[in-house]
């Protein structure tokens, strides 16, 4: 009789923990992407500020990616100040300095978002500001052209769009099936388990 | 003759002796039968550049000829620099097997990732012209008449030839163990398609987005390596690399370039879905190799290999697990298009070798009526039924088989009842994968390569001329039904490659199922009202096929099915003939001749389609 509670305890241990991981852990999800077409900036310049506003669709949302070029130019040094803003409150989402030595060629930039504090259909803005860059270095970012979707580059309109991947972090509740088919084996088992 | 019976008499390692000495005998006979031609030309002639005279009227490189002097020429070189893919067209005259000169056309694609293409003649050339359709700034053409050794064919007579001697040697052993055969036979042939086949995606329907399900683990959020996009975007590569050296410089290529990135952008994808978890052997190999540091072509053959190991292993299991109809499963285990599907990125072996493993378990408990329930065949056939539903949940009702077990083989009634209710919550929640993002999206299902599909439209179609679709219905799902389960494409179908006509190779397996079904001794009779139920199910199963490729494949309004595959119903071959069987089926040959009848006829059959398809076309 002990044993035969001692075996149930741990099924069911077992089993709400495949549930609590199935129903709580937070698997990566692209929610949104941009397509990725042309280098919408060319050539990255010491003062230059570009300016694009976007609109979230989504509540929980944990990283925008940049896609920046190089050149295949590996020494490049600078300093770009990378800004998030809400539109309508012009609250700070985001303030972050990048050295460039960080930025590699072809790959995605990620920038991790304080969690919830971006909001579904608010408009906010993203605001690169190159603080400092060496004459000789080489930096481009990525990105599209729309007719419809604006940037400004120093205050000038473009139709060349910035890339921007909207990430997010959440549960896969597709997932539960799991639990179910577990708890429903073990019940298998247990009718079946000779006495 | 009695050679032939002395082999089956000496020991085991004078045995492997034999077989040591076979295949040095094939390695002679292929590096001869591939190179007599190169070994008459002088040694000067082997590797030489031609020249070629341009256009005048044109003056580019955009038409040029060449005069090979009606010498034999194994391949033509084109060296070039470029940064887009471009297109050659051939056209001039080239010798026929008797060496007279005929008219000769071809079109060759070349690409930017390398600077090298060409093509494979192994006869004589005379005059050839040169069409290029876009502008080149430099080319280098060359004659490689190089001796070389062909392994690809080596190795194709090499197992081919070794498997037949190893059936004969061992055949009393083997015929015991029909399992150990049905795995030797899975894993030979299996091999030959490994080395045939060009180490690559875009050979097998759709190989390309099942490999980029299979190599996520490999994936950081940060980028998507040049050789990743190349094997996940690249369209039919393969069938523009006519010589050795393109081959060579792809696998090259793709070893060279990743951790070179590209543009595309990264999608998280989630391997522990019901849908995606037939992925994870090969995800696995992929990560592992990738984290020991393998080349990276070496990681994409080493997962081909696992999935081909797990499908043999699956099918050696059902064989084993087969209360009788052993030669028939282990003939539907060798069909080719099976083999050729688990030597590829696919789910479809993952689907098939579990299906036909849980069936398996259910005839084995099915069928012996005088025991009680084991539990080791219960559970194979959930967890195997599972595993081969998940990918295609349409096949949910083949979990109701196992409801037929009888009263006799439970304990208590209320044993019965509480399986039963097990049974039926698990096909719920199994079909529940499948209609609950219907319900949630109802146009999450279409297919957009079948063209303006919307399964909303469908549905609306559906409700507002209802005869319509049974006549449509009828003359597609009911009709056309028997022929997908035994047509050529349900055997011989190598996607890209090509398939099996209605050729030897075909009446060949059709004989061989004829035969593994018809000359089994230990057929049972099945009551009618089972036979019915099962044969029910298979029914409802396959108008869920054709149903649900009518919703989400075929264009709105269109009088037809697209899009049903008749690999889609390999999984119930066996269950469906299996229906069929009577103790009246009383043949008068033994099982070991039929056996031994039906192995040939596979394995010839597979080499005949084999050789047609690939090795002549793709692999001299």
């Amino acid at each position: 009789m002990e044993i035969k509670r001692k075996r149930y305890s741990l099924y069911l241990v077992i089993g709400l923990l495949l549930f609590l991981f199935c129903f709580l852990y937070p698997f990566p999800v692209t929610i949104e992407s941009n397509p990725i077409s042309v280098v919408a900036v060319d050539y990255l310049k010491k003062d230059m500020i570009i300016e694009k506003e976007f609109i979230v669709k989504y509540n929980d949302l944990n990283e925008l990616k940049l896609k920046f070029a190089t050149y295949q130019k590996t020494d490049n040094k600078g300093l770009l100040n990378i800004v998030i803003i809400e539109k309508e409150s012009n609250n700070k989402i985001l303030d972050k300095d990048i050295n460039i030595q960080e930025i590699k060629d072809n790959e995605y930039y990620v920038l991790n978002l304080p969690h919830y504090k971006i909001m579904k259909n608010k408009i906010y803005k993203i605001r690169i500001k190159v603080k400092n860059i060496e004459e000789e270095s080489l930096i481009g970012i990525y990105g599209y052209t729309s007719e419809s979707e604006k940037m400004f580059i120093n205050g000038q309109e473009t139709n060349n769009n910035i890339t921007i991947i909207y990430n997010t972090k959440k549960p896969n509740y597709s997932l539960l099936f799991y639990p179910v088919i577990y708890y429903l084996i073990i019940l298998l088992i247990e009718v079946f388990r000779k006495k | 003759m009695r050679g032939l019976k002395k082999l089956k008499q000496i020991n085991f390692y004078q045995k492997i002796l034999v077989l040591i000495c076979i295949t040095f005998g094939i390695a002679i006979v292929n590096f001869l039968y591939y190179n007599y031609q190169i070994l008459k030309i002088n040694k000067n002639d082997r590797h030489y550049t031609v020249n070629y005279d341009i256009d005048e009227e044109i003056k580019d490189l955009s038409e040029l000829s060449i005069n090979l002097e009606g010498k034999y020429i194994k391949d033509l070189i084109i060296k070039y620099n470029t940064h887009e893919d471009f297109s050659i067209k051939y056209t001039g005259e080239v010798s026929n097997e008797y060496g007279f000169f005929k008219e000769y056309q071809k079109e060759d694609k070349c690409f930017s990732y390398s600077n090298v293409c060409g093509i494979n003649l192994n006869k004589k050339a005379g005059v050839l012209h040169l069409q290029i359709d876009k502008p080149l700034q430099s080319i280098e053409i060359s004659v490689d008449n190089r001796l070389s050794f062909n392994w690809i064919t080596f190795a194709f007579w090499t197992i081919l030839i070794n498997l037949f001697f190893v059936i004969f040697m061992f055949f009393k052993q083997l015929q015991k163990k029909i399992y150990v055969l049905t795995f030797l036979i899975c894993m030979s042939l299996g091999t030959i398609f490994l080395f045939s086949t060009h180490n690559m995606t875009t050979t097998t329907l759709d190989d390309d987005s099942h490999y980029s399900m299979a190599n996520i683990l490999n994936k950081t959020s940060k980028n998507v390596s040049l050789s990743d996009y190349y094997l996940e975007n690249y369209v039919s590569l393969f069938l523009f690399q006519d010589t050795k050296v393109e081959k060579e410089n792809f696998q090259t290529f793709l070893n060279e370039n990743d951790k070179n990135y590209t543009q595309t952008t990264f999608k998280y994808n989630n391997l522990l879905e019901t849908n995606k978890i037939c992925y994870l052997p090969m995800a696995l190999t992929l990560k592992l190799t990738n984290l020991i540091g393998l080349p990276y072509t070496i990681c994409f053959f080493l997962a081909r290999c696992v999935q081909l190991i797990c499908y043999s292993f699956l099918m050696a299991l059902a064989v084993k697990l087969m209360p009788n109809y052993k030669i028939l499963t282990m003939v539907i285990a060798i069909i080719p298009q099976s083999l050729f599907l688990a030597t590829n990125f696919s789910y479809d072996p993952t689907v098939i070798a579990c299906i036909t493993l849980a069936f398996a378990a259910f005839a084995n408990e099915f069928m012996n009526k005088k025991t009680k329930i084991n539990l080791k065949n219960i559970l194979i056939f959930v967890l195997a039924g599972l595993l081969g539903i998940f990918p295609k949940a349409i096949f949910a009702p083949f979990l109701l088989l196992i409801l037929l077990m009888p009263k006799e083989k439970f304990q208590s009634n209320q044993q019965r009842q509480i399986f039963k209710f097990i049974i039926i919550i698990l096909f719920l929640v199994t079909i529940s994968t499948f209609v609950l993002p219907i319900l949630f999206n109802i146009n999450a299902n279409s297919d957009i390569r079948g063209g303006n599909v919307s399964v909303s439209q469908q549905m609306k179609l559906i409700i507002s001329s209802p005869i319509s679709f049974i006549k449509v219905f009828w003359k597609n799902a009911v009709l056309d039904t028997a022929n997908r389960m035994f047509s050529v494409s349900t055997f011989g179908l190598l996607s890209y490659y090509g398939g099996m006509e209605m050729d030897t190779s075909y009446y060949m397996f059709l004989l061989a199922i004829i035969l593994a079904f018809f000359t089994e001794k230990n057929a049972k009779n099945i009551n009618i009202k089972d036979k019915i139920i099962m044969i029910s199910i298979y029914l409802l199963i396959f108008c869920f096929i054709w149903g649900s490729m009518y919703l989400a494949f075929t264009p709105v309004g269109e009088a037809g099915i697209n899009g049903v595959q008749p690999r889609y119903f390999i999984p119930f071959l066996l269950p469906f003939l299996y229906c069929f069987q009577t103790e009246k089926l009383n043949s008068k040959i033994e099982n070991s001749h039929a056996l031994s009848i039906t192995t040939v006829l596979c394995i010839l059959s597979f080499a005949l389609l084999t050789y047609k398809v690939i090795i002549l076309n793709y692999c001299l």
